[in-house]
């Protein structure tokens, strides 16, 4: 009975993290769009409006290209069923992740690989050439992020000798925040978000020009409750990836009823901080600087793979070990 | 009417073999579940004496791959049920199929089963020989020819280290038996030691496909029918993995460091080589080839990690690598014998082997595409198929090694392994995306896929009775690990529940992701169920839509064509003929070209110069009488100098 | 040593590295000489923090005077320079960009390697500390042999003093104040005659290129 009662409980605060994040994602989505207005001297829509927006899209009617198959409707759910998955092994405001047990940091990278191999072939699926080039983009792009993220996650798990993010989380907690192989796999995990957002100098989610979109000319066919779903996953993908980097740069540690329920309510506001001055700052990043043309990207990512390198050397010298 | 008897005689045969490997997979199912022999070993036919040959045993080993050959067998013969009609529509005599297919499976059983150098070496060839046949089959083709016959050249000169390596432990033990060659090893010299691993490794090597050996590989793989095809991809490569396991592992003993090293090395080389260039690949089974390479070098990273972790004594890092290495052994003979033979229903219904011609094939033969797509879900190690789940385990080897070293540099260079991994993984995402994109999904890019149909039933029910079994694989995964546990107790000595027990978390881990995602999937399908659709034409600025507008196959890998150019030897030739004016173009003509780099830079100069030698040694042989008489006097005389 | 935590120290040493590595990837020369001018600061907030930290007031004044010295006046001379002879570029030879940088790479490399037998010290930060001295000085030698403007030679000799003057500063916990002052004077006068030496190069030939100096040759 306990045992049954144990899963349940586990099964209900699973859903709960689900849920938050569900809620969350389209609110961070408006703060940033805020932000960037803010920096644009202008008005902005409202924080809310990424809530209308999906609201109104999955209302409306659902235009499919007739050389489309089923993988082309099956995509924006799985898609979106995937990207949940990452977030499953995320730890959340309270440390705490879902699924976890060692090797889950390759689970993160991998989910957002298969949202990634579906969407390419989404774009595929149309006949068109700006799906085509969205995906070949989008494939190029992802095999060059994909050794950064891994690498920069292998690096902080060389730190703090797990390989399940939730017991890095923990771990972290014991590490100087200005312990460089620490700040050299920051650098890294952040350059890798900017790329996997779909962000400027990477991909500027703002344009439906041809010759620069990438995650865009993937998404161009979908209309109606499909394109929500897509923009959904993606607002989703972004919150993880600042969770994941606050919960880098400056974790909460586990925190469990034992901390009273003003503390489990301080946490989640703390971390709501956090995302928000994360989110904040890459608003202004991404205001400052210009989107590169495909074959500078190689540049960015080889930047970003070399500090992960950088990261796991300096770690070992610093451990006296080489 | 003769129809009708060849085909009788087609499913006789081909049905006989599906019996034979459900038989075997039977007896093996139950009386690997009791008994101590599977570590000690079964042996039969066996002569009595040091000097005894001819003797066979089976392990725990050896009934893993076993296991592997007659699942192999079971599929492979149940595809080419159907896939042989073809060949009788076209009025080509099947018998020399039929006896090479028959003796190309039983020699491979012969390797598995060998238990002293003689038979290995005997079934070796055999199973060689045999492929060779069958590669060739399709003969009317030159290149075909030229493909098998690179594949001949290649594996005799792996057979050449293999019987020198033989040999030279016969002479040092005086015995062809692996028992004794492995009791005998201990006494060799270091330099000997070394010297017989490199020559085990280079012939090995060569079967398996490791980069810089696999020029075979592509060629002979794409020419070969398909069933023969998923046959030398899913299995044969793997009996020469298990080889290494035999002879390097079990009876060349622990060995120096570096040996872990070169697998590593080599293994990284081989898997980036491979996949790198499945990517720029155009030709629907020279890709599938080139990712076996790919495969082949992930299996031996796994190796390398397994050996190091050996000569380091880091056991638990040890049991990872080989589950992983088992665990992906598994996985990789399912998946791309399903993904061969998926090629081999495209190849029949529209006759090309070219991407560049293929196009919208998934509403004309949507069961073979459903089996497609579950493969390259599989083999891009991606979650929720097996693919992933094994190099997942392979990184937590890597990982839990490099921890454990307390210093050097090695402690840099294992966790960049993770990254070509990594970076490997990326690229096959990429290739599998065009390789299925570009023929299934989309519009005809030409006429020959108009008349495509669906394949005949069984081509369609083996590759989804293989994707059956994968996900099975994966879903119970215990019952996965108790297969595992069969090799396992024979490599290693300590406790094999352990484990099981330790590998629990990622091994549960897998079912419930596998549960987990198909059930958000559904619900969020359920979820957005409501709503209006309507087919309406894709949206292309207004203008008409034609089937050359889309991304071709060279194109939509065209940038990792470009980013690697340095590696890949590629080159472009565009020809732009603009009639008179400087800005209305009238015709363009892109050439790309990819150089095979290896075979240029490392074969043909080797070639080169064995060419330049045999004329220097033919100017010894000039014809004349008297030039001969010469050497008969001075052989004469050499030979009363020795013998004085 | 001992007041600062092993932790800054490692940042201010990754700030050197990095910036470094960014002069010898450099492709404008402004952009390595506002590289080396964030170098140099790092060095002398690390002098500054030492002294306070020991409360050495003379140790302070060799950082304040490091700080004004070089951070200050020599970047604002070679601007001028700079300005003049209308030098955008550092003028790439013998190796590419990306080339140098991974040959740089390299030589950090051999740099920790030869400072192994450092790490039986008991300050674990002294090893690093050297090495990064010596990796500053192989990749000013390597900026002065690649590169063929005479400013970005310039960078270069800087970029070797800087090494030194860490080396020297690990190895000695701190030289007397004599030296310190002395070797600074020494590159403070050299880059003056440079400045001297590349206007009337200027003058001459119009351009900052170091091969037209071979037509001095007898």
């Amino acid at each position: 009975m306990d045992e049954l009662y144990a899963v349940l409980t586990r099964l209900l605060m699973g859903l709960g993290h689900l849920a938050l994040i569900l809620v969350v994602a389209p609110l961070l989505q408006g703060f940033i769009k805020k932000s960037k207005a803010f920096w644009q001297m202008r008005q902005g829509p409202s924080i809310l409006q990424p809530y209308r927006d999906l609201r109104k899209m999955m209302k409306k009617e659902e235009l499919i290209s007739e050389h489309a198959s089923w993988i082309f409707l099956l995509t924006p759910r799985v898609a979106f069923a995937a990207t949940l998955m990452a977030a499953l092994v995320i730890p959340n405001a309270w440390g705490w992740a879902p699924l976890s047990g060692w090797g889950d940091l390759f689970l993160f990278g991998a989910s957002l690989g298969l949202v990634r191999l579906f969407l390419t072939l989404a774009g595929l699926e149309g006949a068109g050439t700006f799906g085509g080039m969205g995906s070949s983009r989008e494939l190029f792009v992802g095999l060059m992020t994909e050794p950064a993220l891994l690498l920069g996650l292998i690096v902080l798990a060389f730190i703090t000798e797990t390989t399940s993010l939730q017991g890095m989380a923990a771990s972290l907690l014991n590490v100087s925040p200005i312990f460089i192989p620490r700040i050299l796999a920051l650098i890294t995990l952040g350059m890798v978000s900017v790329a996997e957002m779909g962000r400027i100098p990477m991909d500027n989610p703002d344009t439906h020009l041809e010759l620069t979109m990438i995650h865009e000319g993937m998404l161009l066919e979908y209309t109606g409750p499909s394109l929500a779903l897509l923009n959904f996953s993606e607002q989703v993908k972004q919150l993880l990836l600042l969770i994941l980097l606050t919960q880098i740069i400056w974790p909460s540690g586990l925190i469990t009823g034992g901390d009273g329920f003003l503390g489990i309510l301080w946490a989640l506001g703390f971390a709501g901080v956090k995302v928000a001055v994360l989110g904040f700052f890459f608003a202004t990043a991404e205001s400052l600087f210009v989107k590169r043309r495909l074959f500078r990207a190689p540049h960015f990512l080889a930047t970003s793979t070399a500090s992960a390198i950088l990261a796991l050397v300096s770690l070992w010298i610093i451990r006296g070990q080489i | 009417m003769a129809n009708k008897e060849s085909q009788s005689v087609r499913q006789l045969l081909m049905s006989l073999c599906i019996v034979l490997a459900g038989a075997g997979l039977v007896w093996g199912f139950v009386t690997s579940r009791s008994g101590d022999w599977v570590q000690t070993g079964l042996k039969f036919f066996t002569g009595e004496g040091a000097e005894r040959w001819l003797s066979w045993k089976v392990d725990g080993l050896t009934m893993f791959f076993l296991f592997i050959l007659l699942l192999g067998q079971g599929f492979s013969s149940l595809y080419a049920l159907g896939y042989l009609k073809e060949y009788e529509e076209k009025k080509k005599s099947l018998w020399p199929f039929y006896v090479n297919w028959f003796l190309f499976l039983g020699s491979m059983f012969g390797v598995l089963l060998a238990d002293d150098g003689f038979s290995f070496l005997l079934t070796w060839e055999m199973m060689s020989l045999f492929s060779f046949f069958l590669v060739l089959y399709e003969n009317e083709d030159h290149q075909n020819r030229r493909s098998a016959y690179i594949y001949l050249v290649m594996t005799h000169v792996a057979t050449v280290f293999l019987t020198a390596a033989t040999l030279f432990l016969y002479t040092k033990t005086g015995s062809f038996a692996f028992e004794v060659w492995a009791s005998g090893a201990p006494t060799l010299t270091t330099i000997q030691l070394n010297l017989v691993f490199l020559a085990f490794f280079i012939g090995l090597g060569t079967k398996a496909g490791f980069v810089p050996f696999h020029i075979w590989l592509p060629h002979a793989h794409s020419a070969a029918p398909s069933p023969v095809s998923s046959l030398m991809s899913g299995v044969m490569v793997k009996v020469a993995l298990y080889l290494f396991l035999r002879l390097v592992w079990l009876t060349l003993g622990p060995g120096p460091v570096w040996w872990g090293w070169l697998f590593l090395l080599v293994g990284a080389l081989s898997a980036f080589v491979g996949i790198l260039s499945a990517s720029v690949q155009s030709d629907l089974k020279k890709l599938l080839a080139f990712s076996t390479i790919e495969n082949v070098g992930i299996l031996g990273i796994a190796l390398g990690s397994a050996f190091l972790a050996r000569s380091w004594n880091n056991d638990w890092a040890m049991d990872l690598a080989l589950v992983a290495f088992f665990w992906h052994t598994l996985q990789h003979m399912l998946l791309k014998s399903l993904l061969f033979m998926e090629a081999g229903n495209i190849i029949q219904a529209t006759h090309t082997r070219n991407l560049e011609r293929l196009g919208g094939l998934l509403k004309r033969m949507p069961k073979t595409a459903l089996g497609a797509l579950i493969g390259i879900l599989g083999i891009t190690a991606l979650p929720p198929l097996g693919g992933f789940w094994g190099e997942l385990i392979l990184f937590q080897s890597l990982w839990t090694n490099t921890l454990n070293l307390t210093n050097g540099w090695s402690k840099v260079v294992l966790p960049l392994a993770i990254g070509v991994l990594a970076l490997v993984g990326g690229l096959s995402i990429a290739t599998f995306v065009k390789w299925f994109g570009v023929s299934f999904l989309g519009q005809a890019r030409s006429s020959v896929t108009e008349r495509a149909t669906e394949a005949h039933f069984v081509q369609v029910l083996a590759p989804l009775l293989i994707c059956g079994l994968a996900v099975l694989s994966v879903l119970w995964p215990s019952a996965t690990l108790a297969l595992l546990n069969l090799p396992l107790s024979v490599l290693r000595t300590s406790d094999v529940e352990r484990i099981r027990l330790a590998l629990g978390t990622p091994l549960n881990l897998s079912s419930s992701y596998l549960v987990l995602l198909i059930f958000l999937t559904v619900i969020v399908v359920l979820l957005s169920k409501r709503g209006l659709r309507r087919v309406t034409a894709t949206w292309n600025c207004g203008a008409p839509l034609t089937p050359s507008m889309q991304y071709t196959a060279g194109g939509l890998t065209n940038p990792i064509r470009v980013l690697f150019a340095k590696v890949l030897g590629s080159r472009r030739h565009v020809e732009g003929d603009f009639g008179g004016t400087r800005y209305s173009l009238r015709s363009l003509r892109y050439e790309g070209r990819i150089k095979e780099v290896f075979e240029d830079f490392l074969y043909r100069p080797l070639i080169r110069g064995l060419v330049w030698l045999a004329t220097q040694i033919r100017k010894l042989q000039e014809g004349s009488i008297h030039l001969y008489l010469g050497y008969l006097l001075i052989t004469v005389i050499v030979v009363l100098i020795i013998g004085r | 040593m001992a007041g600062i935590s092993e932790n800054w120290l490692n940042l201010v040493l990754l700030v050197l590295l990095t910036s470094g590595l960014s002069i010898v990837y450099s492709n404008r020369v402004q952009k390595a000489l506002n590289w080396w001018t964030v170098q140099t600061i790092a060095v002398s907030l690390l002098i500054l923090a030492q002294g306070v930290y020991h409360d050495e007031p003379e140790v302070i004044f060799v950082g304040v005077l490091l700080l004004i010295g070089k951070a200050g006046i020599i970047p604002i001379l070679l601007r001028r320079v700079l300005r003049e002879s209308k030098t955008a570029w550092v003028g790439e030879i013998y190796l590419k960009r990306a080339t140098s940088l991974v040959v740089a790479g390299a030589l950090t490399i051999i740099a920790y390697d030869v400072t192994k037998p450092l790490m039986a010290l008991p300050q674990a930060g002294f090893r690093n500390g050297l090495a990064v001295a010596i990796a500053l000085i192989f990749f000013g030698l390597l900026l002065m042999m690649i590169r063929k403007v005479a400013i970005v030679q310039v960078v270069g000799i800087l970029l070797i003093d800087n090494g030194i003057f860490l080396a020297g500063f690990f190895l000695t916990q701190g030289m007397p104040l004599l030296v310190e002052m002395g070797s600074m004077f020494d590159i403070l006068v050299g880059i003056v005659i440079i400045v001297i030496l590349s206007k009337q190069m200027l003058e001459n030939y119009d351009s900052l290129n170091v091969d037209h100096m071979r037509s001095l040759k007898g």
